[in-house]
């Protein structure tokens, strides 16, 4: 063997010593680190900077995991999540809605989190948003942020013409007209109805309000088909209350025409969740002060407020995954469910969020918010009167596909839309939302 | 020295370069279009994750389906509607912009803008100017006597389709102003001397010369953008969601709305199949109508 030969040699096995040590620290490093994924459907940017500095400090606390936050907005939330659970790649945390919790459900690509629940205390959550995303005995999502439908109002209108807080459909129509105010170009009720979920949203509201269920909350069977007057009756309302008092176009608006036209205070009520407050601030602050809100009232003011409001909250969900990064998503749920770091994350949407877990509703961190200072009354009525009476479409029976189903195919808005501009009867719609609401049961009870 | 002919080993290379191609082809053409009309003879529960064959079930539900009839017809009135506005525009524009100058030039630049803004810009700003409160449009349309005040078109069943289309021609019309310019370019400019010499004036010479030298281009356009109208979901989807009242739910829309609303992907793979017979056969009558070699 010649010199040169050996010297070549020597080297080769150099180079491979150290290549070896590297790739055995990489496999060291890969064994150690955990990485997960955090999908949310909050694009705000107040709240992407708490998240993420949550989760900066979940990170330093724990070396060993590594969290990818990706925002997800709702538009696109179906087609992306589809594809990632086709993949096999859904988030290993996901901060969605009910329709998404339902959706992932029905797909089996979720993770039951009772442990995280019954760890953090499950008598502090709201009975109510636990019910939502519980199936087969199991919770299968943790809430996060409380969500309200009712009806913002300016307070100093109604003081003008000396009306006071409607208590019942009627009442509600006639001070609707009583506000409409052509020459300031002022319309008296903003009624959402743009056929991508705030058609459905409000259609809700209504219908809840005379007690049209989807499923009996009780026994859990689907009566909607024998609720069918009740929802005839609200559909009569909402079209004439529409007719009356908002604008043409609302039959088109989503959340940012009609809290644009509440700020830019061109209608004098409208069906809203708070976010309103949050708009005014930044575009109107003058507004701040003439900003009221009552629940929507339901056909009889002797019943009110009414015992069931369409409602909503946020979630986290854990999906299916090695027991490592579900350990590791579990383990970051319980840091970010720290009761200043909750509070907090609702203050970063106030009056819009609410913790869903009283003691911190009433802690410090939540009430000291400036905004939600200002907005305490109200806040605090809804929280009594509102919150516990909420409903969403098919989650009267608990977490189930057709919930999902109802919120992604436009059922509900489309309805009223045909009964407004293809007149359509409400009885008509009403046969139609039931044969609807029948298809898809059968689609997922096949 | 071999000069030419074949031996095993050119054919081999020949096959090997191109093999990026086909593969290209089977991946992304091939496969996904097999895959869908396979599809459309499942009933697929996507939420169950259960299929099971139907055959030709959903294309018979469709085609007795006043919802899918409703739908193809937007989708004829968005591709006529936005294709002839295109070209119309399109042509005028080119007519407009051809001639020499740094003027010009960057004019015709800024009208290309309109095509390469994102569809979500566009959507969102048009939105904007046709907000029933504050958008211009709609407060000229409403001076015009086109609208009532503070209205929107989009909120109408009437209105809303051409509203559409218009924001369409707006955002497609630059593609074919440039292929007409740029076959502007090549008519022989001794053919308008000549007809200058002979006195014709500019609407003869446009008759007479300019349009039949774009005969062939205008064609060419006409299956490029009928094709690419038929199939645009993005835009009117983010203008109107489809509706009001389904006014503007074309075929792409619901093709979306029955996948990712209802999660029936095998009924939206036989409306995509039922879609795509539409497109071969309105290119057939286009080479009907103008013969096969003006291809």
């Amino acid at each position: 063997m010649t010199h040169r030969l050996h010297d070549q040699l020597r080297r080769c096995f150099a180079i491979a010593i150290v290549v070896g040590l590297f790739g055995a620290a990489s496999v060291s490093d890969g064994m150690a680190a955990t990485e997960i994924t955090l999908w949310t459907m909050r694009t705000v940017e107040a709240q992407m900077g708490n998240l993420r500095a949550d989760v900066a400090a979940f990170e330093q606390q724990n070396p060993t995991i590594k969290v990818t936050i990706e925002a997800v907005p709702y538009n696109v939330v179906y087609p992306k999540l589809a594809a990632a659970i086709q993949a096999g790649t859904p988030p290993n945390l996901f901060n969605n809605i009910e329709a998404m919790v339902a959706f992932m459900h029905a797909k089996q690509t979720l993770e039951p989190i009772d442990d995280v629940i019954d760890g953090l205390g499950r008598d502090q959550f709201t009975k109510k948003y636990l019910d939502w995303v519980t199936a087969g005995g199991k919770t299968w999502a943790l809430p996060d942020w409380a969500l309200h439908q009712a009806v913002y109002y300016r307070k100093d209108l109604l003081a003008q013409k000396k009306l006071s807080v409607p208590k019942s459909w009627a009442e509600l129509l006639d001070v609707a007209k009583a506000l409409n105010n052509a020459k300031d170009g002022m319309h008296g009720m903003g009624v959402p109805l743009g056929r991508e979920f705030v058609g459905q949203q409000t259609v809700g509201a209504v219908m809840y309000s005379a007690g049209a269920y989807v499923y009996d909350p009780v026994t859990r069977q689907y009566v909607f088909d024998k609720n069918k007057d009740k929802a005839v009756r609200a559909l009569r309302f909402l079209v004439e209350l529409y007719k009356s008092a908002s604008p043409a176009a609302s039959i088109d608006w989503s959340w940012g025409e009609y809290r644009t036209a509440f700020v830019k205070e061109k209608v004098a009520m409208t069906f809203e969740w708070g976010a309103v407050v949050g708009q005014a601030a930044s575009e109107n602050p003058a507004l701040l002060d003439k900003i009221g809100v009552f629940p929507f009232p339901g056909p009889d003011a002797s019943d009110y407020p009414p015992k069931a409001n369409f409602g909503g909250a946020y979630f986290f969900t854990v999906s299916k995954a090695e027991p490592a990064k579900v350990e590791a998503s579990k383990k970051l749920l319980r840091f970010l469910w720290a009761p200043d770091r909750l509070a907090k994350r609702a203050n970063t949407r106030p009056v819009f969020a609410m913790p869903p877990v009283k003691a911190v509703f009433e802690s410090a961190v939540y009430q000291n918010d400036l905004m939600v200072k200002r907005f305490s009354p109200e806040l605090r009525m809804l929280y009594r009167d509102v919150m516990p009476y909420e409903q969403r479409h098919g989650l009267e029976a608990g977490l189930n596909p057709l919930a999902g189903l109802i919120e992604s195919s436009y059922v509900f808005g489309d309805a009223v839309q045909n009964v407004i501009l293809r007149n359509w009867t409400p009885e008509r719609a009403v046969d139609w939302i039931d044969g609807q609401l029948q298809v898809m049961r059968a689609y997922f009870e096949k | 020295m071999r000069t030419g002919g074949t031996s095993p080993r050119r054919d081999r290379l020949g096959v090997l370069f191109l093999l990026p191609t086909l593969v290209f082809l089977v991946v992304l053409i091939a496969y996904p279009v097999a895959y869908n009309a396979y599809l459309s003879f499942q009933d697929y529960n996507y939420l169950l994750g259960v299929r099971r064959f139907v055959g030709l079930q959903h294309y018979d539900h469709f085609l007795h389906d006043p919802v899918f009839w409703r739908s193809l017809w937007n989708n004829l009135v968005w591709t006529l509607g936005g294709v002839g506005g295109q070209l119309l525009l399109g042509l005028a524009a080119a007519l407009l912009l051809d001639g020499p100058g740094r003027g010009i030039a960057f004019a015709r630049t800024l009208l290309l803008i309109p095509y390469v803004v994102p569809a979500i810009a566009t959507a969102i700003t048009w939105r904007w100017m046709f907000n029933d409160f504050y958008g211009v449009l709609s407060f000229l349309f409403a001076v015009a006597g086109i609208l009532p005040a503070q209205t929107s078109p989009f909120a109408s069943v009437d209105l809303a389709m051409p509203a559409a289309i218009g924001v369409g021609i707006w955002r497609g019309f630059p593609f074919a102003m440039i292929v007409y310019w740029a076959a502007l370019q090549g008519i022989p400019e001794e053919e308008y001397e000549a007809a200058r010499v002979d006195g014709a004036g500019w609407l003869q010479e446009l008759w007479h010369i300019t349009l039949p030298h774009l005969k062939h281009i205008t064609l060419v356009l006409l299956v490029l953008r009928t094709l690419w109208m038929f199939n645009y979901f993005d835009l009117l989807y983010l203008l109107t969601r489809g509706g009001p009242a389904g006014a503007t739910q074309h075929l792409p829309i619901l093709v979306y709305i029955t996948s990712f609303g209802l999660f029936r992907f095998g009924e939206a793979a036989a409306i995509a199949g039922l879609m795509a017979v539409t497109a071969g056969l309105i290119i057939v009558l286009y080479v009907k109508v103008h013969g096969p070699k003006e291809l």
